[in-house]
């Protein structure tokens, strides 16, 4: 390889302006996810400590930096999907004695909450690519990139999830 | 609703945060050596910080949680249960045990309010016992005030009557309230508490308490998980969920800790393998903002732990989990 290739794979990117530009892209990936700011914060964190830890295996040859930063995030959702049933057993025993359904609940909230409460009704994959297209600011195509669908079956589940909501709004 | 609208719910991360996981990162050990440090470049977040209000000396519900029910032994766990709004309806958002039993809680001994102290050493010789420190702060943070409470007793005399009548007010007709339990009397000892007060860049940010384990005497014979059944229905857990907790929950060493409609979310944690609580609320503060707190609570080594902070929940977790 030459040397000049080399030294560009190897080189890292402007961190400076990369925590500028990816982290509300982040935050709000997290926020359209899982509906709760303090939990958005909290896993933004973990996202970049990760990616700063790790920092020297990213490679610019093989992906963008912010699809190599995502995938992170995207292991970081479901590591704390995978937390969040394990620790809070009686959360979801207030839930069901709460006995109003999302829509319900939704009529009372604002703007946000109410999409956050009836993002909470769909699938994970729908909701995360939800949460990848509004939260994230990603196009169809770097979608079906981080997650492995077709292009077109990102737009189609896009599609259906928000006539899904809609109907529900 | 289209992309448009979905497009306009994103949110700008608060500043403030975004600095101190800036500062964060920049502390992080490298995995490997030869790589650049990360820019010393700061964002400014002059005015961004939020002021922590609410102290734990004069916060009923967590004095309540703190010292009531039955924290009998050394350690303790601490177990997060939600609460019906048709509690809050009778004793007020703070779910004030006075309130809910009237007469029946009297003070024995009251612990007085607050004073300053001028260190970490003269609480500890004042208090009896040695105040333990967080040995990781986030960065720009510094222990700030210093504050002990006297010892606290507390008289708790049980009235059938009046719960019976707190069940019928909740609409709970299937449960009833044990007549031989009438009358008997119990008692909450608290031993002082101390609180270490951390500003983050000279604004209150994080309140730690901490007190020996509260001591809670019970005539023999009650039947704890008939009682925690009663407790449980009351702060709003249906009944086959009730039963089946009450029946299966160490009542001796597990304090409930209510989860008042407020809070924005609630979750068990792990401080250094002892079981802990973290509550979320969102309050509004004096500009007419909203700002965001953390209540944690954990027991360890013989003591019990409260953390009140507006910092980011990881980093409040972080701070708990160095302390010995």
């Amino acid at each position: 390889m030459p040397g000049r290739l080399a030294r560009w794979i190897a080189a890292e990117p402007d961190w400076d302006a990369v925590y500028a530009e990816q982290l509300p892209r982040v935050f709000n990936f997290f926020r359209y996810r899982f509906g709760d700011t303090a939990d958005a914060e909290d896993l933004t964190s973990r996202t970049f400590e990760k990616a700063w830890r790790a920092r020297h295996r990213y490679r610019r040859d093989v992906a963008a930096f912010s699809t190599w930063l995502f995938a992170i995030a995207r292991n970081v959702a479901i590591d704390h999907q995978r937390s969040a049933h394990a620790l809070v057993p009686l959360e979801q025993a207030a839930n069901v004695s709460a006995g109003a359904t999302p829509e319900d609940e939704a009529s009372n909230r604002s703007d946000a909450q109410r999409v956050a409460l009836l993002m909470s009704g769909l699938t994970d994959r729908d909701r995360e690519l939800l949460a990848l297209k509004y939260g994230a600011g990603m196009n169809n195509r770097a979608i079906a990139r981080a997650t492995g669908l077709s292009e077109s079956n990102v737009g189609t589940i896009l599609h259906r999830a928000i006539e899904a909501l809609r109907a529900r709004w | 609703m289209n992309d448009e609208f979905l497009y306009t719910l994103r949110e700008t991360p608060d500043a403030a945060y975004a600095e101190r996981l800036r500062g964060r990162l920049h502390q992080l050990p490298a995995e490997s050596t030869g790589l650049r440090r990360w820019p010393v470049r700061r964002v400014f977040a002059g005015g961004a910080v939020v002021v922590v209000v609410a102290a734990l000396f004069s916060l009923p519900s967590v004095r309540t949680s703190a010292q009531s029910f039955l924290a009998m032994f050394r350690e303790v766990n601490f177990v997060a249960i939600p609460v019906d709004s048709r509690l809050t309806g009778i004793t007020g958002q703070q779910l004030d045990l006075t309130r809910l039993l009237g007469e029946r809680v009297q003070v024995i001994q009251d612990p007085g309010t607050p004073v300053t102290v001028l260190s970490v050493d003269a609480a500890a010789q004042s208090a009896g016992f040695a105040v333990a420190q967080p040995s990781w702060l986030p960065e720009a943070t510094t222990l700030a005030q210093v504050q002990l409470q006297g010892p606290r007793v507390v008289r708790v005399t049980a009235d059938a009557d009046r719960l019976q009548e707190i069940l019928k007010t909740l609409g709970i007709r299937d449960l009833e309230v044990p007549q031989e339990i009438d009358g008997q009397v119990g008692f909450v000892r608290t031993s002082s508490v101390v609180r270490l007060a951390y500003e983050w860049r000279g604004n209150q940010a994080v309140s730690i308490y901490q007190t020996p384990t509260p001591n809670v005497s019970m005539p023999a014979g009650i039947d704890l998980p008939r009682l925690g059944e009663i407790v449980l229905r009351i702060l709003g857990l249906p009944r086959e969920e009730a039963r089946r907790f009450a029946n299966t929950i160490d009542w001796h060493s597990t304090v409930l800790v209510p989860v008042p409609p407020n809070a924005t979310s609630f979750r068990q944690v792990d401080i250094a393998g002892h079981q802990g609580v973290s509550i979320e609320t969102v309050v509004p503060s004096a500009a007419g903002t909203r700002r965001r707190s953390t209540l944690i609570f954990w027991s360890a080594n013989g003591r019990v732990f409260a953390m009140e902070g507006s910092l980011a929940p990881f980093e409040l977790l972080q701070m708990a989990k160095s302390i010995p």
